[in-house]
């Protein structure tokens, strides 16, 4: 891979529990992207998807703290606080948020929304802003008198669709979107995410898409990492993920999907996934395992590359520990 | 329903309020047991002279005459005659409001500008020194009862700066030689200084208490974190997108207690013995005066109508959404 436009290297999160106590988030995860690349970020809720992607823009609440670089074209953003990130903020990195419908302030004009980062990076200004508001909406497929209207004047998809228009205000190079798709229904969904794989194929935009759906990530994205527990459990592209898993919980999670052509039952994984107020020992998966054997209670697994551009984190992968038990 | 619509229906809907207060301030004058010249509690008056009295108020006519009579003089602007100095009702209350109204404007001016100033900044400042701070000082003055609050400022505040306690002006001011508007000017603030500061601080509290959870919920939303990471500074998410948004609870309340204040004064203008409407309203509660209460009554209602329909107002102006 060339150089790649954003790198994430150990990243780690922290929340300074109300009641004393820290919940380690996310627990060290690194990945990469390419331009132009589309990535996906798999989990269940509370896995710390979405707590990763706001650590990359630095957007956690203040009882939060984060370790690792996230180093975007050489930069790392993260280095001296907001300092360092906020001119990179919607300039480089916009984002479509999970209750994008809400990305809106209702008291506001939809397009002088779309143009306020504009003239805050001093992208465009005045008349040339709107002009420029008014044919990102045309491009997301909403008519450019919609510049004037407020956002409840709007449908659900039509303001999902606002709100990618709005992450393009500023020609960003990569879009986080975190769950775009879940509130809306099943037909407006598809819509939503074929306009933001064309987009990026037109205008070169890198894009990680957050989402605890599988088959979302299928219409989209290419490679995809498989988030449990704060940690990227397993990462490659996604047929691979889905033909040959190298980790139970990746089998296990396509496996609670149901498929519309194949003829299989839906199952569920049994248990609940592990509190982060204090470390689990050995592998976090490991007390939902239906593999688990002798090594994994007690042994964090490491990640392992498991074939051509693959991680996996499962002692199943590793010969040693099962020639040891 | 259009935007335009809703002006009419809320100015409507304003008057129809207004029919009805007048109504009720009608009727509950009657149902109360005895009437004006009962209450004169004149033991000396002959029967015929009560009779002559009941003529004179126009009592004797049936309730629905009355009532006719009652709209007719109002719609000429006739609130009736006091019974105790025999001017007329209106020229009975004005006075106390010319002194009532500028004491209430200055006391909310300052709560609005400090209340809604230091919501937002605890708000913004969450769980600093300066937030918690601004909370308890918020819930401290907002528990107190005013004319407790006011005793304190007699016992305490007014010798320390030297402002006087009671009335609306310096006795003496204008007798040894003539004083200057200046001097009026200066001695009529400092009379209301007091009762102003202790009805501000009251409000202030509740002021600061609801525009920084009305901050605080609103910053909270999707907009406000989509703000941030537009990049914009934490400061210009509470000015850009915290502040309009957080206001609308407030004008609602600002609003309401307005149009209770005029009157509600009540307590502070008696520790204060400030002239001005609430005294006159228990003055005329205690002589009997039946007339400059109705009349009094009115325009307190008047007065909450009318900052209700300015609410309804602002807030049309404030959220695009509003349209019933």
């Amino acid at each position: 891979m060339s150089a790649p436009l954003l790198r994430v290297e150990t990243l780690h999160v922290w929340f300074e529990l109300a009641g004393g106590g820290e919940l380690h988030a996310v627990r060290g995860i690194d990945f990469e992207l390419a331009v132009g690349e589309r990535f996906g970020l798999v989990g269940e809720s509370g896995c710390g998807k979405t707590t990763a992607i706001l650590a990359l823009m630095g957007l956690l609440p203040p009882n939060a703290s984060v370790a690792g670089r996230v180093v975007l074209d050489g930069e790392d953003i993260l280095a001296r606080g907001e300092d360092s990130v906020s001119p990179h903020r919607w300039r480089d990195i916009a984002m479509v948020f999970q209750g994008a419908m809400n990305a809106f302030n209702p008291v506001r004009r939809i397009g002088d929304q779309i143009v306020e980062p504009m003239e805050l990076h001093r992208v465009a200004e005045g008349k040339e802003a709107h002009r420029r508001a008014a044919e990102l909406l045309e491009l997301v497929g909403i008519a450019r008198n919609r510049i004037e209207s407020y956002p409840h004047e709007l449908s659900g998809g039509m303001r999902q669709r606002a709100a990618i228009a709005m992450a393009l205000a500023c020609k960003p190079k990569l879009v986080l979107a975190d769950e775009p798709t879940t509130a809306l229904d099943v037909m407006v969904q598809a819509q939503i995410l074929n306009l933001l794989v064309s987009l990026s194929e037109e205008l070169g935009l890198a894009l990680v898409l957050v989402t605890h759906d599988l088959p979302v990530v299928a219409q989209t994205c290419g490679r995809t990492a498989v988030m449990y527990a704060g940690r990227i459990a397993e990462a490659g592209p996604l047929d691979a993920l889905y033909h040959d898993p190298r980790h139970p919980y990746t089998r296990l999670l396509f496996a609670t999907t149901p498929d519309l052509f194949e003829q299989r039952e839906v199952v569920s994984i049994p248990g609940v996934p592990p509190r982060l107020d204090r470390e689990p020992a050995g592998c976090a998966f490991a007390p939902r395992c239906d593999s688990a054997f002798a090594p994994c209670a007690s042994v964090t697994p490491r990640a392992l590359i498991v074939g051509d551009g693959r991680t996996a984190e499962c002692h199943l992968n590793d010969p040693a520990a099962r020639a040891a038990s | 329903m259009g935007r335009g619509d809703y002006i009419a229906k809320r100015v409507g809907f304003a008057l129809i309020t207004v029919l009805v207060a007048i109504t009720l301030n009608f009727v509950l004058f009657r149902a109360i047991p005895g009437d004006a010249v009962s209450a004169l509690r004149c033991r000396q008056c002959t029967a015929a002279f009560k009779e002559f009295q009941r003529q004179e108020l126009g009592l004797d006519k049936s309730k629905w005459e009355q009532y006719r009579l009652y709209l007719a003089d109002l719609a000429h602007g006739d609130l009736g005659r006091s019974l105790r100095t025999e001017r007329s009702v209106a020229s009975e209350l004005w006075a106390p409001i010319r002194n009532t109204l500028p004491m209430v404007a200055l006391g909310t001016f300052f709560s609005i500008l400090l209340g809604v100033a230091a919501g937002v900044v605890s708000a913004w400042r969450r769980g600093t020194i300066v937030d918690r701070g601004t909370l308890y000082t918020g819930l401290g003055f907002y528990s107190m009862p005013p004319q407790w609050l006011g005793l304190l400022m007699v016992l305490y505040v007014s010798g320390w700066l030297g402002l006087p306690t009671s009335g609306v002006k310096d006795p003496i001011l204008g007798i040894l030689g003539d004083a200057s508007t200046w001097d009026v000017v200066v001695d009529r603030l400092e009379h209301m200084v007091l009762p102003s500061l202790t009805l501000g601080l009251v409000l202030l509290g509740e002021y600061a208490l609801i525009t920084r959870s009305a901050m605080l919920e609103t910053l909270g939303e999707d907009y406000a974190l989509t703000a941030r990471a537009k990049g914009l500074s934490n400061w210009a998410v509470v000015r850009r997108h915290g502040l309009r948004n957080a206001l609308l609870p407030v004008v609602t309340l600002v609003a309401l207690s307005l149009g209770f204040i005029i009157g509600g004064a009540i307590t502070i203008e008696y520790v204060f013995s400030y002239p001005g409407i609430g005294l006159a309203i228990v003055e005329a509660i205690d002589k009997r005066d039946f007339p400059v209460l109705q009349g009094a009554f009115l325009l307190l209602t008047l007065s909450v109508i009318a900052f209700n329909l300015l609410a309804d107002l602002l807030y049309f102006k404030l959220d695009p959404r509003v349209t019933t």
